[in-house]
């Protein structure tokens, strides 16, 4: 025998309405809320009202889950301090990587420099780094790390952040030669910025001049025009800074009148150089080896190959 | 005294109420047993003086409202379900604890049922298969669950009459 029984004492006079009156109004009442709900806005928002009520319930529900959630956290303990150990070892050996930082920075500064002289000019470039700086006082030039392996070719113009530096006058496959605007040897077409006036800029062998030999008399040249690359010829992109003028200089009996200019780029300063891609490719223009007329000069005149 | 007995149920059905809205594991969740329902006729079988298909009603309300169900649904199928249980409970008395989980069983089925057909009317339409497990598994809890708490039941009324003789 079940003892759900000893409590209930059946009433000998029922009073109130019956099970089944009670159980009749419940239900129509919840009939009438299932049928009314969708059209009765009041109902909505009783609905909402309850649900809002009911909220800490939801809460109470998410209990054991979050417990749940919470032991499988110290089960995995174990594992996570092993995983620092692992992460402590791994900083240390960062952190001793980190110390290259400061070179690193300096280093991506003068890229970023460079990125943007050329970005500003929308060509194709490559950066190269300086590997060797000639030793002869007379030969300015420089070895870059990349060469006919990278597409580089004779005659490639280079530049640093700055202005043009030079040209490339000899390629192998994983180096190159480059010639820098301050030797003898090298001509640069150019044109005054202010003017546009159009002439040719040579090297002074100095290591830290250039020669403008080819001025009218008359020309329109002050001191710290700037000089920028003409794009005649098609070695040399156009725009980019070649120097400044410094000097003017009017020999007397001479038709030509002669300006002296520092180049923009900083020459034997920095590690890397930017090969640039001019508007006619390295393939379509002829060999560094012969100059161009214009870019004769006295002492191209003596030597063998001046290059323009 | 009735008010306690009231707040007693309230309490219990408010668990069995958590206990329907707890998160299982995929595997478990269909075969939760029907705590309102069950604890509703544990409530009709010990105490069948307290308004229970009222309160039934509210919890079915609630439910609704915790499930996004429509509004009246489960407290349709708990008001039926007390009424029903109601009428039987002068037979079910009778009976062993085993046979009233077995005569249980198709009640738990039309709960349901009613639940399932009231879905269909909503036209939000259920898996039936997922339907019949919380039935099986009703059956299975009404002893567990009848005989925990008459234990708590009898182990309170003994303190009590201690009490009352000391």
């Amino acid at each position: 025998m079940t003892p759900l029984s000893d409590r209930h004492r059946p009433p000998l006079f029922p009073r109130g309405p019956g099970i089944g009156l009670r159980a009749f109004l419940l239900i129509a009442i919840a009939i009438g809320l299932l049928v009314l709900q969708q059209r009765s806005a009041p109902l909505q928002a009783a609905r909402q009202w309850a649900a809002t009520a009911l909220q800490p319930l939801i809460w109470a529900v998410g209990v054991p889950a979050n417990i749940g959630d919470a032991w499988h956290r110290y089960v995995d303990r174990g594992n996570v301090l092993g995983e620092n150990r692992q992460l402590r070892e791994k900083q240390l050996i960062l952190e001793a990587q980190l110390q290259k930082l400061a070179a690193l920075e300096a280093e991506n500064e003068r890229l970023r420099g460079l990125l943007s002289s050329a970005v500003s000019l929308q060509q194709r470039v490559l950066v190269a780094e300086i590997l060797t700086v000639s030793q002869d006082p007379y030969r300015h030039q420089i070895v870059l790390n990349k060469g006919s392996a990278d597409g580089v070719y004779r005659g490639q113009a280079l530049v640093d952040s700055f202005g043009v530096l030079g040209q490339v006058i000899e390629i192998n496959p994983h180096n190159s030669v480059a010639l820098l605007i301050t030797d003898p040897n090298h001509g640069i077409p150019v044109e005054i910025n202010r003017t546009g006036l159009q002439t040719i800029a040579l090297g002074r062998g100095d290591g830290f001049g250039l020669s403008l030999p080819y001025l009218p008399g008359n020309a329109d040249v002050k001191v710290g025009d700037l000089i920028v690359s003409s794009g005649l010829g098609g070695r040399f992109p156009a725009g980019y800074p070649v120097g400044e003028i410094h000097e003017l200089r009017h020999n007397a009996g001479e038709t030509f009148m002669e300006a002296i200019a520092y180049p923009s780029a900083h020459i034997n300063q920095g590690r890397q150089a930017l090969l640039v891609w001019s508007e006619s490719s390295g393939e379509q223009l002829p060999s560094a080896e012969p100059a161009p007329a214009p870019a004769a000069t006295p002492s191209s005149r003596k030597k063998a190959r001046p290059h323009q | 005294m009735i008010l306690m007995r009231i707040g007693r149920l309230f309490g219990a059905l408010l668990l069995g109420l958590l206990a329907q809205m707890i998160v299982l594991p995929d595997l478990l969740a269909p075969w939760r047993p029907l705590w309102l329902p069950l604890l509703v006729g544990y409530a009709v079988m010990s105490d069948p003086d307290l308004p229970i298909m009222f309160i039934g009603f509210l919890y079915g309300l609630a439910t609704d409202v915790l499930l996004g169900a429509p509004l009246g649904e489960h407290a349709l199928a708990l008001v039926g379900l007390g009424y029903l249980l109601l009428r039987l409970r002068a037979t079910l008395v009778l009976m062993p604890l085993w046979q009233i989980a077995l005569v249980l069983c198709p009640v738990w089925t039309l709960y349901e049922f009613a639940l399932f057909w009231l879905d269909g009317l909503a036209r939000h339409p259920a898996d039936p298969m997922l339907r019949w497990g919380p039935a099986a598994a009703t059956t299975v809890a009404w002893p567990l669950v009848v005989t925990t708490l008459d234990t708590l039941r009898m182990r309170r009324r003994v303190q009590r009459r201690l009490r009352a003789r000391i």
